[in-house]
């Protein structure tokens, strides 16, 4: 599946991307040169073997990581130019992080988790706080686990917990790390199920990687990456 | 954002249950000895301050003609103050507001008798009502109480001027086979003449009087002699006076020496914190009244050495105790809070690209060690008051160098002290976390998501 669908105007657009890591006396050339647009709404994936650089694109949309060269623009603003604290601002406000192995605060409820990202956005009261956080997790389906802690949970349930945080502070874009890698079939089906209708729901740009070929039917555009450089 | 970073610091205490344990333990106890070791830094000090300052009789100030505390011994006549001196001394002082208690003191030295036996003594002379005034001081009785009281016998203030009455070393009494202080005499006793110090009984009639004679040479060159009363025996505040100290009315002994002069003035002050402001204040008037004297506080090595060195020693000890300790913690704090950082990067990379910046993870940190510390120093204090309470009431005496009879082991922490202990126990909290943190918030986020801290 090939066929993009651009939904919405460019909102990302990542040109010239190099980035190279060193390990010892040797160099790693994780990107190549790497140009890419995301459009609003979006439902993406980026596919590759391991080691095609697939993490280390989301991370540099992501703003957690560098690049050595090359520009990232979000919304029209060159992150590469950014201070830290800046990128910190951003990734707040306007991005979502899922990740591979779920990365909840084991100490904090559910309910905790899914308000991590809100406690540090002085724009957001504490009656919007609570009302966003129940709707992420009615959104999730996890509304009567709020006061759960992540260890009373399964893993599928513990990544609906993350999709919520990353979705609680309504972030114009997600970033999924390889999401389903870390759950059984059933359970992916499930995640995938609820993120493409989060991205309907919501019209939230998301993107993700993955090696799962049953996710690759289902998304509306897939990159794939190949030893740092985009082929599709 | 605060009650929520608190929340999740007091929550994150609850991870590493037995690790939180040791370091809270470690704080706790530094804590604890910080309180205990400056209770006991207090009470010395304050024990040999009031030792020196009303025992000893070493003013808050003590005032001397100019060289006088090198010379005087030598050349007293030259370099003591005279009537007219002391006279410009009380015009001054007495324009002053802090001067609680004042007078001269005489020194001198000659040799006393018992009829059979003579050896050297050194006296100080002192009006005996400053010295009841000094005695009966508020801070003599809060800090050496027992030490105020005589060993027998009654103070100088007691008797008139006319019975020639002297307070003698313990040591002293004992050389000179005194056994009895004038109170202790029945009311119908006469002198006791011993004509043959070799007769079975000279040792008996020597030890059931208590007449002496002191032998100086005055200042006008001549050879003087005195009978005296002892009306008290003392423990001698200088250890090296211990067999030799005899305290005087102020008028005994300048007849002794005849002369009207003493060899220093002191003064004891109301609020001794304004210590410096007082002497440059007298230092001025002295001068402007023409007087060219030397002023010395209480502290100062040449008229306290005792004080001055002990307490050297003290905080010199308590200092090197005080960095072990110090170092203790420090090392348990960092060994703690970077156990707890490589055990949560990768849920620092989390909170990072969640849009926790550099100094919030920073904070999220310093607050879980505060909270930690906090709860600690809570029972440390704990801990220090109940093992305060213990070592007091134990009641262990012991001999630093230099004190005659010995102190009473008693760890009196004084409420600023305390504070600064848990000033001091934060800040090393505080300081050691953002150490062991400074590393780990300058990571990359995409390293620490990959646990690459570990």
């Amino acid at each position: 599946m090939t066929n993009v669908t651009k939904t919405g105007e460019t909102f990302v657009e990542l040109k010239g991307i190099v980035k190279n890591y060193r390990l010892g006396q040797t160099v790693v050339s994780a990107l190549r040169g790497v140009s890419l647009q995301l459009h609003r709404g979006e439902f993406t994936a980026v596919i590759g073997a391991s080691g095609s650089g697939k993490s280390t694109l989301l991370n540099m949309i992501g703003c957690i990581d560098d690049p050595d060269s090359g520009s990232i623009k979000f919304d029209g603003v060159e992150v590469t130019q950014l201070s830290d604290d800046a990128k910190s601002h951003l990734r707040n406000q306007k991005i979502g992080f899922i990740f591979q192995s779920f990365n909840l605060v084991p100490v904090l409820s559910v309910e905790e988790n899914v308000e991590l990202p809100l406690l540090i956005n002085p724009t957001i009261s504490v009656s919007e706080r609570t009302e966003r956080v129940a709707s992420a997790l009615a959104d999730v389906g996890l509304s009567s686990f709020m006061k759960n802690r992540p260890d009373q949970l399964s893993g599928g349930q513990r990544q609906r917990v993350a999709i919520a945080r990353a979705l609680a502070g309504n972030p114009d874009l997600v970033l999924a790390d390889e999401p389903t890698a870390n759950l059984d079939s059933q359970n992916s089906a499930k995640i995938i199920d609820l993120m493409l209708e989060l991205n309907s729901k919501r019209r939230v740009t998301f993107l993700f990687s993955t090696h799962d070929a049953n996710l690759m039917n289902r998304v509306s555009r897939i990159v794939n990456i190949q030893d740092g450089v985009i082929r599709t | 954002m605060s009650a929520g970073k608190w929340k999740l610091a007091l929550r994150n205490l609850s991870r590493n249950r037995r690790r939180n344990f040791a370091t809270g333990t470690a704080i706790a106890t530094g804590f604890a000895a910080l309180i205990a070791l400056g209770g006991f830094v207090n009470r010395t000090e304050n024990h040999l301050r009031v030792y020196t300052v009303y025992l000893n009789r070493v003013g808050h100030i003590n005032i001397y003609k100019a060289d006088g505390l090198d010379k005087f011994s030598t050349k007293p006549r030259l370099y003591s103050l005279d009537e007219t001196d002391v006279a410009k001394i009380q015009q001054v002082i007495s324009e002053l507001d802090n001067i609680e208690i004042h007078g001269g003191q005489l020194i001198g030295a000659g040799i006393v008798g018992n009829g059979c036996r003579t050896v050297p003594f050194v006296a100080k002379g002192i009006d005996p009502k400053v010295d009841l005034q000094l005695r009966n001081h508020a801070e003599m009785r809060k800090w050496v109480p027992k030490l105020r009281d005589f060993s027998r016998g009654a103070g100088l203030w007691n008797y008139d001027e006319q019975l020639g009455g002297i307070v003698v070393s313990t040591g002293l009494a004992k050389i000179l086979g005194k056994t009895v202080v004038n109170d202790e005499l029945p009311k119908d006793q006469k002198p006791v003449l011993v004509v043959n110090c070799a007769a079975p009984d000279a040792k008996d009639k020597i030890a059931a009087d208590t007449n002496v004679q002191l032998v100086a040479g005055s200042w006008s060159g001549m050879m003087a002699a005195q009978d005296a009363e002892i009306v008290a025996t003392f423990v001698s505040a200088i250890p090296e006076l211990a067999n030799s100290a005899v305290e005087t009315s102020l008028a005994q002994l300048q007849r002794l020496y005849d002369t009207g002069s003493v060899t220093f003035y002191s003064l004891w002050l109301k609020d001794p914190r304004q210590l410096k402001q007082n002497i440059s204040l007298i230092k001025d008037r002295l001068a402007a009244v023409g007087l060219k004297a030397d002023i010395y506080p209480w502290m100062d090595e040449n008229v306290a050495p005792f004080y001055s060195g002990t307490m050297q020693f003290v905080y010199v000890m308590v200092s090197f105790i005080t960095f072990v300790l110090a170092a203790v913690v420090v090392l348990s704090i960092f060994n703690s809070a970077t156990m707890t950082i490589i055990e949560r990067s990768q849920e620092i990379g989390m909170m990072r690209s969640l849009g926790f910046t550099r100094k919030q993870i920073r904070e999220l940190f310093v607050m879980e060690m505060l909270l930690l510390a906090a709860f600690s120093i809570i029972t440390g204090g704990i801990v220090a008051t109940l093992g305060i309470l213990l070592v007091n009431n134990l009641g262990v005496t012991y001999n630093p160098p230099g004190i005659v009879g010995g102190m009473i082991l008693k760890l009196i922490p004084n409420l600023k002290i305390v504070l600064q202990s848990g000033v001091i126990t934060l800040s090393l909290a505080v300081a050691t976390t953002l150490i062991a943190v400074r590393k780990v918030v300058r990571t990359n986020i995409a390293t620490l998501l990959l646990g690459s801290q570990r």
